[in-house]
């Protein structure tokens, strides 16, 4: 783990002042704590200044390499080259784009070129994905390998400049440029239920919006030690490194697999604060890591993605018994979170934790299919407008006309969030589902049409589905049921389905099992019934 | 290597290569040093299931709260944390 050493002192605590950009997020970082660590990742700690000097060495390389501004991608996880590529993207005033290394190339490669990147940044840890992800690429990409020489396989793969830790030292510093409020931060793209994932850019006004927010709201300050356990391509990873480098804190990044079992990281890195989907708390549970007392040094616990349970919200505080606990909730398309809930022991005697109402300078309103609002305690679709509220998916105007609307009676642009709720004046809002067929896994937006359309093209049948389990919001895994056919043997077409899944789905979409069955049931609507299949898996589990 | 020992090793390994039938890994090669999390076979949940089964068949309960991660992905790894919990 991450080297354990006291930093210098660190300079007076200044008060959080609104930023306009990433970079000014991080320039705000470096001069509250230029001698404090930024980031200790795989047993390296740095500090503010060192990082900032090596960033800029990167944002550099970067502007020399690709003049024209296109985006950045940048492939890899919890590595210093990762980040580097993160703040040298920042640093140039161009948009990062998070790759997964552990998603299939093609999806990967879909992404990439999408997003019109014209350089790409490689950790070490991503060299597999790498290779056969330049090998598909069409036209010159620069690569850059932050902190090491160039590996021998990258002088075979793909066309275009390659520069490696020395070329990047060496290539004299630029200003970093103003970037407009309405540039692209970043893209990242989720599920989409067509079968192509949908990219959602987040402009520099959308996220200064919200780290101003977040950074003063959950009083982060120099002395905190902050978790980093979201993957980068998940959009919450930007509160975890920005709000962190914005107050001047330190970045804590886990290994892949503490991910997993994250108690030993918590107390021996002194985390304070504390940022993660429920289900990481659901299985520190089941690990019998939950302890009461377990967690001293955490002040604030934060949590998102999916719904928060009370009975986890209860063993939590119990187990940090000195931290807050917050219930925060915001699609992708609304910047990181929009709205937040404080759980305490007082709170109401529902399951769920509420998701509470919206941050300052948002609106949030429940309307029924037209558009109109619904009556006092009915529930219907949440829509959010305000600062937060991004621009739209990605060169695709048609979904962003269906999703990003003006109310009737209004004259604010809303988002759809798709997500059922009711409102409590006491609580606020209240999550009870969704209204289509999207369902969260470990906090991952999944749209089951899309797991559907690579099943089908597999089995080549369309009496096919995919469902969640658990049903409801907060899954596990997915399953899959297709009618069972006498011509081909069930096992075979398994092994085979489940093999497509993951050539062109990330993990966390890729069934755990394919059950045969003699049909579908269906609803009162003639459609498939995916409620039934899903409690047919609890009968199972249950056995 | 005890008789308790062996038999777990055992159980774990079927756990695994049945999972990984099942999910079409072909060429998987389950032995001692395997990482079931790094190798994409288990996610979290997969490894609470493994350890649930792993617990409930022999009857012991195993605390995480102090555990390194590193130590508990692979079937030797895995085996050694279980064979010093309290039952």
């Amino acid at each position: 783990m991450a080297q354990r050493s006291v930093p210098p002192p660190q300079s007076p605590a200044l008060g959080h002042l609104g930023v306009r950009s990433l970079a000014d997020a991080w320039r705000s970082g470096v001069f509250k704590s230029p001698h404090q660590w930024a980031l200790q990742v795989d047993g390296t700690s740095i500090s503010y200044r060192e990082l900032d000097e090596r960033a800029r060495s990167i944002a550099a390389a970067i502007s020399q390499g690709d003049p024209t501004g296109a985006p950045v991608a940048v492939l890899g996880q919890r590595s210093l080259d990762a980040y580097l590529g993160v703040l040298g993207a920042v640093l140039a005033g161009r948009t990062y784009v998070p790759l997964h290394a552990g998603f299939p190339v093609e999806r990967t490669g879909g992404m990439l070129r999408r997003s019109g990147a014209a350089t790409l940044v490689v950790g070490p840890e991503a060299d597999d994905a790498a290779r056969p992800l330049l090998e598909s690429c069409e036209g010159d990409l620069t690569v850059l390998f932050p902190t090491r020489r160039l590996p021998e396989w990258s002088a075979t793969s793909g066309t275009g400049l390659r520069l490696d830790a020395r070329d990047i030292a060496t290539t004299p510093h630029v200003e970093t440029p103003i970037v407009s409020d309405e540039s692209i931060a970043y893209l990242l793209f989720t599920s989409g239920s067509t079968g192509m994932p949908k990219g959602v850019g987040v402009s520099q006004a959308n996220v200064s919006a919200y780290l101003s927010h977040a950074v003063s709201a959950y009083e982060y300050t120099p002395a905190d030690r902050c978790s980093q356990m979201f993957d980068l391509t998940f959009d919450l990873s930007v509160h975890d490194l920005f709000a962190t480098w914005m107050a001047g804190a330190c970045l804590c990044v886990p290994t892949k697999r503490a991910t997993i079992a994250p108690a030993k990281f918590i107390r021996d890195e002194e985390i304070t604060a504390w940022f993660s989907v429920p289900s990481v708390a659901m299985l520190m549970d089941r690990m019998r890591t939950m302890k009461p007392g377990a967690y001293p040094s955490l002040r604030i616990s934060l949590f998102c993605g999916e719904a928060l349970p009370a009975s986890v919200a209860q063993k939590w505080s119990a187990a940090a018994p000195n931290s807050t606990v917050h219930n925060l909730y915001g699609p992708t398309e609304a910047t990181i979170a929009i709205t937040s809930y404080e759980w305490t022991a007082n709170s109401s005697s529902g399951t769920a934790v509420p998701i509470g109402r919206p941050f300052p300078g948002h609106e949030a309103a429940i309307v029924d299919t037209a558009g109109h609002t619904v009556g006092e305690g009915q529930r219907g679709e949440l829509c959010v407008a305000g600062p937060q509220v991004t621009q739209g998916y990605w060169d695709d105007p048609e979904r962003t006309a269906a999703s990003f609307v003006i109310l009737p009676g209004s004259s604010d642009r809303w988002y759809r969030t798709g997500d059922l709720v009711e409102w409590s004046p006491d609580d606020g809002l209240i999550f009870h589902g969704r209204i289509d067929d999207q369902v969260q896994v470990m906090g991952f937006r999944v749209e089951l049409a899309e797991v559907d359309a690579v099943l089908r093209a597999a089995l080549h049948t369309e009496s096919v589905i995919t469902v969640s389990y658990p049903a409801g919001s907060a899954a596990e895994a997915l399953y899959a049921f297709a009618v069972r056919d006498a011509a081909h043997g069930d096992h075979g077409d398994e092994a085979a389905a489940l093999t497509r899944c993951r050539e062109v789905l990330p993990p966390y979409m890729v069934p755990k099992q394919v059950f045969f069955i003699d049909h579908l049931p269906l609803n009162s609507n003639g459609k498939i019934d995916r409620a039934a299949l899903s409690k047919t898996l609890e009968g199972r589990a249950n056995e | 290597m005890s008789e308790q020992e062996t038999a777990m090793k055992a159980f774990v390994v079927s756990f695994l290569i049945d999972r990984a039938r099942r999910l079409g890994f072909d060429s998987l090669e389950v032995d001692g040093d395997f990482d079931f999390f790094e190798s994409g076979l288990l996610d979290s949940f997969g490894l609470i299931e493994l350890i649930d089964s792993v617990e409930s068949s022999f009857n012991l309960q195993l605390d995480f709260t102090d555990m390194d991660p590193d130590a508990f992905t692979t079937v030797h790894g895995l085996v050694k944390s279980l064979m010093s919990a309290e039952p």
